[in-house]
């Protein structure tokens, strides 16, 4: 009889259980490949963008072309001659940075009250849910028109922390609720037994445990402030010209929608694809991480 | 039943002032002198301040605030507009005759006003007089446009105020039909091309700006079937709904992806429940499971799930309205912002918010109509 080696197992943490089912999942996959090269475009757009995103080609075979004609210009110029590509490409960083930045401005706010309000109850509780709520009713985009109106001239900070500012309530529902959940947990209150304060156990025992939905819902947001960026420019309120902002793009080429098509199609998609890879890749962590919501 | 509704009503008031305070700050850190704005960039600085003081707004905030919301009254001065309405007209006939002579003294205004019920103040060493009212956002005004003159808030909004409502009334509709139905069947055919296609189609619902379907359709979809691009003709019903047709089919489209997402969800987990087992192992119809037993059950979340996203149909709608140049109350409050006209801005924000909060109120209030259950429960 052979001797029969006992079989290892690498023990897995919950995180690397969740990696292996997000990877299992190709629609996950697809939308995290977005998602790289989406950042990829928005960190060195210099590497792959063919020209300056606000130069303007007035020679007769630049000027106005359409998309595949001119290889100079593989997706066309647009309406006062600038190369839609470069622009796009470099568009992709704008948007990038609003989403990520505003993200964090809303995790940063959410986190922090939805903690404060989850642990201590009573009348912080109270108050707090209050503040929530009323964030809650006034509709978010119009609340981010109403801080843009406060800056003359917006700029990419000014844009990503008012969708913050409008983004944090979803963030502190959430925490709360987690917070709520694991607060009467008897690792909890053996943590309190020890002696350790408020603080250190929100910071080391409990927020850790919170991670998972959080890290979900930033996915999720990341996807809804790109679109947000994209509505504001389109209404007007976003960044000023020259800036290539993907929604500014569709609103400036308006009158030409009809004679230069490519102009009202190409941004749009590729906002569309964009936010398509970060709801994606945003549902398929959060099938990942809570198995009990996969059908 | 009674006090629940009464509760959820005297709940709703703090969150309101919330929103009023919110709005109202952000409105007075706009920046633009409202006085400038009004007279022009050479106007006279004396009268650009005289402006300012009679409109109140070299008031302290919270005194602003307070008349805003009308508890505290407004003053109206003799040559406002509205004084004669205010004041009566006989009296401010009077009034004017009194103002227009030479050399009339304090005095002699005060004891005018102490006769007529209205009130005098000095600036920069000449009497005014005028008339104390409330008028705020309980009496249901909202101020006067900064811009327009002697454009009231509230007329301003109102006709935009209509197309909004039509536009995300005839949405709401479409997305319900189509979000509800896909998502129940979706649920039900679970893990099916149905379960699977129309998620699909879903998720790029959700990844879609509005704005981009409307373009798309205004490109592609508005020329063969001959309907308009944009605007909004009232001349008759056929009209009306002939420019509303693609600007509702938009957004509902838009907004029926997010319900249809949530609805699956929420009806998948009513079916994994003991009650449905059972009554399948009973041998009931599939349709009579699903119609009387799973339904009935999932109605709630699919009715919170309706109503919550009626505040992405309110935004949505601004984008809409946008893209077909319809004049709502979202492109009336864009070309506020654009224009500097604060209180349109404060006002037209403040109705969007207050539609949404009485829509989550109906929906919260239409639990028990669904579920006996809460009529008791909660009651």
């Amino acid at each position: 009889m052979a001797e029969v080696e006992p079989r290892k197992f690498a023990g897995r943490s919950p995180t690397q259980l969740a990696i292996r089912r997000v990877k299992k999942n190709r629609l996950a996959v697809a939308g995290f490949g977005v998602v790289c090269v989406l950042v990829l475009l928005g960190l060195f757009p210099g590497l792959f963008a063919p020209h300056d995103p606000i130069e303007q080609f007035r020679d007769a075979d630049s000027y106005q072309v359409a998309p595949f004609v001119n290889p100079e210009h593989p997706l066309g110029t647009d309406e006062i001659g600038r190369d839609v590509l470069s622009r796009l490409i470099y568009g992709a960083g704008i948007s990038l940075r609003v989403g990520v930045f505003g993200t964090a401005v809303a995790v940063f706010i959410g986190v922090l009250l939805g903690a404060l309000a989850g642990y201590f109850s009573g009348v912080t509780d109270w108050v707090i849910s209050r503040i929530t709520d009323t964030f809650f009713a006034i509709p978010s985009l119009l609340l981010a028109i109403g801080i843009l109106a406060i800056s003359e001239k917006p700029k990419e900070w000014i844009i990503f922390s008012a969708l913050g500012l409008v983004g944090w309530p979803g963030v502190a529902r959430i925490v709360r609720g987690q917070v709520i959940s694991l607060r009467g947990s008897e690792y909890v209150l053996a943590a309190q037994a020890l002696g350790q304060s408020s603080s250190q156990v929100l910071l080391r025992h409990i927020l850790p445990n919170c991670m998972g939905p959080i890290v979900v819902l930033a996915t999720l947001m990341i996807a809804g402030n790109i679109l947000g960026e994209a509505g504001l420019s389109f209404l007007g309120i976003g960044l000023p010209p020259p800036a290539p902002s993907w929604g500014r793009m569709l609103v400036d080429s308006k009158e030409l929608w009809t004679i230069m098509p490519w102009m009202g199609i190409l941004p749009g998609l590729t906002i569309s694809i964009t936010v398509l890879g970060f709801n994606l890749f945003g549902d398929g962590l959060r099938d990942a991480f809570d198995p009990k919501m996969r059908a | 039943m009674l006090t629940y509704v009464l509760r959820r009503l005297l709940g709703v008031i703090p969150v309101v002032l919330l929103v009023t305070l919110i709005v109202f700050t952000m409105n007075a850190n706009i920046p633009g002198d409202p006085g400038r704005i009004r007279l022009g960039q050479r106007a006279d600085p004396a009268q650009v301040e005289a402006f300012n003081f009679k409109r109140g707004y070299l008031d302290p905030f919270l005194v602003q605030y307070v008349r805003y919301l009308g508890f505290a009254p407004s003053r109206i001065y003799a040559d406002h507009a509205t004084f004669d309405e205010v004041a009566g007209e006989e009296t401010a006939r009077e009034a004017q005759a009194l103002l227009s002579r030479d050399g009339v003294t304090l005095s002699e205004l005060e004891g005018f006003a102490e006769a007529h019920d209205l009130g005098v103040t000095e600036f920069r060493g000449r009497g005014l007089l005028y008339a104390s009212r409330f008028r705020g956002v309980l009496q249901g005004d909202l101020g006067e446009s900064d811009v327009k003159a002697g454009k009231r808030v509230g007329e301003l909004l109102g006709t935009s105020f209509l197309v909004t409502v039509r536009l995300a009334l005839g949405s709401i509709l479409i997305a319900m039909l189509l979000g509800v139905g896909a998502g129940i069947l979706s649920a039900v055919r679970s893990r099916t091309w149905i379960d699977y296609s129309s998620m699909v189609l879903a998720i790029i619902g959700v990844s879609m700006p509005v704005f981009w379907l409307g373009i798309l359709m205004i490109m592609f979809v508005a020329p063969p079937l001959g309907l308009p691009r944009s605007g909004l003709d009232d001349s008759s019903l056929l009209q009306t709904i002939r420019h509303l047709a693609l600007p509702c089919t938009a957004l509902g489209l838009i907004s029926s992806a997010t319900i249809a997402r949530l609805t699956r969800s929420a009806m998948l987990d009513v079916l994994s429940q003991d009650f449905v087992r059972t009554a399948k192992a009973k041998g009931l119809r599939p349709r009579v499971v699903i119609l009387r037993h799973a339904l009935r059950n999932a109605s709630i979340p699919i009715v919170t799930v309706v109503g919550n996203s009626f505040g992405y149909l309110l935004v949505g709608a601004v984008l809409t309205e946008s893209v077909f140049a319809l004049n709502g109350l979202g492109s009336q409050i864009v070309e506020s912002i654009v224009q500097r006209d604060k209180m349109v801005i404060t006002g037209g924000i403040l109705i969007m918010s207050l539609i949404f909060v009485s829509v989550n109120l109906l929906v919260d209030l239409s639990y028990g109509l669904f579920d006996p259950r809460v009529r008791h429960g909660r009651g």
